[in-house]
């Protein structure tokens, strides 16, 4: 491997342990419903999608998800798989709206798409798998501001981050 | 200026988009619960009297040792007097949310509460 190759591994490691942080520092803010999260870890997703893109994004997720399940004891329950599954959804549409749609939302816009999809997606998974309702559905209204909450929170934390550490990736964002 | 804004144009109209999304969504959610809350008396496992607990009732029912009586006041059920050597049933005081019951071991005598209104739980957790 190279001397950069070692470089971005080291980095991508790095993000890993701050994004698995935040997530098992996140597992002691009280919410309401036992899965509901604030999803600070994104900030880290959409740094790592700011520097890299959507594979080491995905990467960053399954290893954080993975790390954090096994720190907390709850690998293979129901939040494990709404983790994932909010995770993913959230980083894929951060490296979507990231890629396609930089010029009309910046570091903040694409966080809290990524939020909104993190809940859309964990609330799919609820409705399909734990509930088999759409009774979920109804919390919404809830969810839009939550997400909306959550994804200013992550996107400023991303942005003061990216202003910082600009990275060696092509600045995707409007707004720096 | 070093840096641009920290929100774009974009991120704004996103914001408010959002606000008013969650509003409309939040807004209109009325109770949909209907009060179809009844009071069912048991005596031996089987429900002898379903009563609505919005009209005032004195009753009584019959047990294994012998006769309970309870009474309905106020939207609340409880028990008045009861032949058992305890008086768990008694001393239970009054129910009135759905879920609630009042269960007379020695007498084999159950009231409970049953209906989709605000249940005595907020939520179930695992």
């Amino acid at each position: 491997m190279n001397r950069q190759g070692i470089h971005k591994l080291v980095q991508l490691a790095l993000l890993t342990a701050a994004a698995a942080v935040l997530f098992v520092f996140e597992s002691l803010v009280p919410l309401p419903l036992p899965w509901m999260r604030l999803g600070l870890a994104n900030a880290v997703t959409l740094i790592v999608i700011a520097w890299w893109g959507a594979k080491e994004a995905t990467v960053l997720v399954i290893a954080r998800v993975f790390i954090g399940a096994f720190l907390l004891g709850r690998f293979l329950d129901p939040g494990f798989f709404l983790a994932l599954g909010g995770g993913l959804a959230s980083a894929w549409a951060m490296a979507f709206f990231a890629r396609y749609f930089s010029r009309i939302w910046g570091c903040v816009g694409i966080s809290i798409w990524g939020a909104l999809a993190k809940n859309a997606a964990q609330l799919g998974l609820i409705s399909v798998f734990y509930m088999r309702s759409a009774a979920v559905f109804n919390l919404a209204g809830i969810f839009i501001f939550f997400s909306l909450a959550a994804g200013l929170l992550t996107g400023l934390a991303a942005l003061f981050f990216l202003r910082r550490f600009p990275g060696s990736g092509i600045r995707r964002f409007s707004a720096f | 200026m070093k840096h641009a804004r920290l929100l774009t144009p974009g991120d704004w109209c996103l914001v408010v988009l959002l606000l008013a999304a969650g509003v409309f969504f939040y807004l209109p959610r009325k109770k949909s619960v209907s009060h179809e809350t009844q009071v069912l008396v048991l005596s031996g496992g089987k429900v002898v009297q379903i009563l609505d607990p919005r009209t005032d009732a004195d009753g009584w029912v019959e047990g294994l040792l012998g006769v309970s009586n309870f009474e309905i006041k106020g939207a609340r059920a409880g028990m008045i007097q009861s032949p058992c050597p305890n008086q768990t049933c008694v001393r239970m005081g009054k129910i009135q949310r759905p879920g609630d019951m009042i269960v007379c071991v020695p007498n084999r005598v159950v009231i409970r509460i049953v209906g989709n209104g605000d249940p005595a739980l907020d939520g179930v957790t695992f």
